[in-house]
């Protein structure tokens, strides 16, 4: 980040932000006081792993928060509240200013109107063009983002397309009207390897060519880093970690990322995947880091808040190893707070 | 996955529509899904109508009775009987009777009402239109009704939704004839604010016309009415939940278009299907009401018929009600396949 770029107004700026899912009368906070910025032009990368409240803050940066969420805090886009926008205020702000790729975009497209007309549909939303203006604009987006014939295969609905294509058409739909911020959520993870260096690649081609802030989430720190300009690490709703995404992979101050780090295989791996011991499972929900009862370094003070802690060379870590001196060993603490187990399948957790 | 349905068996999977010959066809296959699909419907449509005939047939000629004992009364002789049969060919094998039947419907000849010595094709246009006309607005009430309700109970969650899905869920468990048999009561007989019995013709007085179909109609509409609400209010909750509507949302679409474009193209499908085999049963139930409100339909037609044993009216009717039914869904199937190609894959 050049000095210059870090004094304009952010695109986006999350302060504080808390959300509460309300079911059945119990209440699970899924964000708990997350603070952002996002200056133009930058990549930010969010990880963290599934359940930490990802897409819940992508969702409230589109203002699109389900009905049983509850939110206090406050979110800005370029400096303008979400709080205060009209309804009309915030339909020009979604697919206009902040283009969203969504988790699931295999699901995500309608089945019953073909990929052009959806494209067609975005771009008639944001700005006042004729049908066939649009449509040639559309086929022009669909070529954009490497659909072979896009003219040809523009009146084909979603399900005559492979999933790295239908990523694709999604990619389209959310830079259609140039936005200014790009939200992806886990762009790549439905697709397998190959295709996914395709679209990261694309999408890093896109953002560049139109100077857009790129809102990165994933659950891959390694992606994460080499992507991106800095990283802010989720646990449990709550950030433990944001600094420069090379200097958070060479020196991570917050015993989980370092965790995350040791995790990511290297090199080829026969069935087995280092993993980190413990499971989330209730953790947003208690008083002190919620990372403790899986943490390597853990001591007794950490049954406390641990406070915000500066980095090094930037950012912070919520971490009271990292508030009392400088977390110079954790890089090679890593490995050994991490364990080799089975790989573990259908762990992912499933949002009501 | 989808595109190999298309592809005729034998060729390659990865034959590209740009190659000559087979290419062309396949291309236009391609292009025209909805076209080739209707051609074969209509093909299979035939054999259909064909074998429906001789059900028809069938059924009416093997009951026990024939119309000379109800046309010649209780006193009739034996001799009578038989040389009245002889006269009106009744007396000659099944077969070739239907054989004379047929040919003569491929002329447009239904034959003729050996009571009333009328062609059976003349009553048949002098009670279809009251049917169809009572089908139609039935339908017609319906779907109005029944889509506008489910789309107000699926946006519109809380109170207004429970109150629309108990209504319908009533209006489910009620039987149309103890419906018409109620608003007959409540309307005609206790608040006298309609008839409830008869009917004028639309060129007599159209304003009486209506007012004599009203409750007829609704009778028979309600029914539908709830059933597609029900269905409508489901298939757009469940849409207006699912990840692409958030995505149309993301998009910047306001509710009005992710709601009545959107959702509402997802419930087109299920909706033309439940209008089509409801125009069936609705032309059954027609049956049932015009018996009730004395209307001069298809249903009092054939329900004299029966008793008379008067096969060539019953005949002519039922084949009448059951065509319309087929091409009613062999309609409905092609309207569904152009709403919604998902529907071509499973059947072709
Ligand atoms: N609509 C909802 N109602 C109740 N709880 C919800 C709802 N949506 C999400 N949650 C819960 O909030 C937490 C955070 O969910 P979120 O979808 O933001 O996680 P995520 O980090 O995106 O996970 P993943 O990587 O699996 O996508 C989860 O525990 C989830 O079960
Ligand atoms: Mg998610």
């Amino acid at each position: 980040m050049s000095a210059a770029q870090t004094s304009r107004t952010p695109v986006l700026s999350v302060e504080d932000l808390s959300v509460e899912y309300v079911t059945a009368g119990a209440a699970y906070p899924a964000l708990s006081g997350v603070t952002l910025e996002l200056a133009p032009g930058e990549f930010l990368g969010v990880v963290g792993e599934s359940g930490c409240g990802k897409s819940t803050l992508a969702a409230a940066a589109l203002g699109l928060l389900p009905a049983n969420a509850d939110s206090r805090g406050s979110i800005r886009f370029d400096g303008e509240p979400l709080a205060g926008m009209s309804s009309t205020r915030l339909r020009e702000l979604r697919g206009g200013d902040v283009g969203l790729i969504p988790q699931d975009p295999l699901a995500s497209l309608d089945p019953t109107f073909s990929v052009g007309s959806q494209i067609v549909e975005t771009l008639r939303a944001h700005q006042r063009i004729a049908r066939r203006a649009a449509k040639a604009r559309a086929v022009e987006l669909m070529d954009t983002v490497g659909i072979d014939r896009p003219a040809e295969r523009f009146g084909q609905p979603p399900r005559a397309f492979s999933g790295g294509m239908r990523q694709r058409i999604a990619i389209a739909i959310a830079v259609a009207n140039t936005p200014r911020l790009l939200i992806a959520d886990e762009p790549t993870t439905a697709l397998d390897v190959t295709v996914q260096a395709q679209v990261l690649r694309l999408l890093t081609r896109l953002a560049k060519d139109r100077n857009m802030a790129v809102l990165f989430i994933s659950h891959d720190l390694h992606v994460v880093t080499q992507l991106c300009d800095r990283v802010a690490v989720l646990y449990a709703g709550k950030l433990s970690e944001v600094g420069p995404a090379r200097d958070v992979m060479d020196h991570p101050a917050h015993p989980y990322t370092a965790a995350l780090l040791a995790s990511i295989p290297q090199g080829r791996t026969t069935g087995r995947l280092p993993s980190i011991p413990g499971e989330i499972g209730q953790a947003a929900l208690l008083p002190g880091c919620r990372f403790a009862p899986r943490c390597a370094h853990r001591m007794p003070v950490c049954d406390t808040e641990p406070p915000l802690a500066a980095r090094d060379r930037g950012g912070v870590a919520a971490c009271w190893l990292a508030a009392s001196s400088a977390p110079a060993t954790l890089a090679e603490a890593g490995p050994v707070a991490a364990s080799r187990r089975d790989v573990q399948s259908g762990g992912r957790k499933d949002v009501p | 996955m989808s595109e190999s349905v298309e592809l005729p068996a034998g060729l390659p999977a990865d034959a590209s529509p740009g190659r000559p010959q087979t290419g062309r066809r396949l291309a236009w296959r391609r292009r025209h899904p909805v076209l080739l699909f209707a051609m074969r419907r209509c093909l299979v449509t035939i054999p259909i109508l064909a074998v429906m005939t001789l059900f028809v047939f069938m059924l009416v000629h093997l009951v026990p009775g024939d119309p000379v004992t109800t046309m010649l009364g209780p006193h009739a002789t034996e001799e009578n009987i038989a040389a009245t049969r002889l006269q009106m060919g009744l007396d000659r094998p099944l077969h070739t009777q239907y054989v004379e039947w047929i040919t003569g419907l491929v002329h447009g000849d239904l034959g003729t009402d050996l009571l009333r010595n009328t062609p059976v094709s003349q009553l048949l246009m002098n009670h279809l239109p009251v049917t169809l006309e009572l089908a139609i607005l039935a339908s017609l009430i319906g779907v109005t009704v029944g889509v506008s309700l489910g789309l107000l109970a699926a946006s519109r969650p809380g109170l207004l939704r429970r109150m629309t899905l108990g209504l319908s869920t009533i209006g489910l468990s009620i039987p149309y004839f103890w419906l018409g048999l109620m608003l007959a009561l409540v309307f005609g007989g206790l608040l006298q604010v309609l008839p409830s019995s008869g009917y004028v013709a639309f060129t007599d007085d159209p304003v009486e016309h209506f007012r004599h179909l009203i409750l007829p109609v609704l009778a028979l509409g309600l029914g539908q009415a709830a059933y597609l609400t029900k269905v409508t209010q489901g298939i757009v909750e469940a849409f207006l939940n699912s990840p692409p509507s958030d995505f149309l949302r993301a998009k910047g679409l306001t509710r009005g278009q992710i709601l009545f474009k959107h959702s509402l193209r997802q419930a087109s499908a299920p909706i033309v299907t439940i209008i089509g085999i409801d125009l069936g049963t609705l032309l059954g139930g027609a049956i049932i009401t015009e018996t009730i409100f004395g209307l001069p339909g298809l249903g009092n037609l054939v329900v004299t018929a029966i008793a008379q044993r008067n096969y060539t009216v019953v005949q002519g009717t039922i084949l009448v009600i059951s065509t319309i039914f087929v091409l009613t869904v062999l309609l409905t199937d092609i309207i569904v396949a152009r709403l919604d190609p998902r529907a071509l894959e499973g059947r072709s």
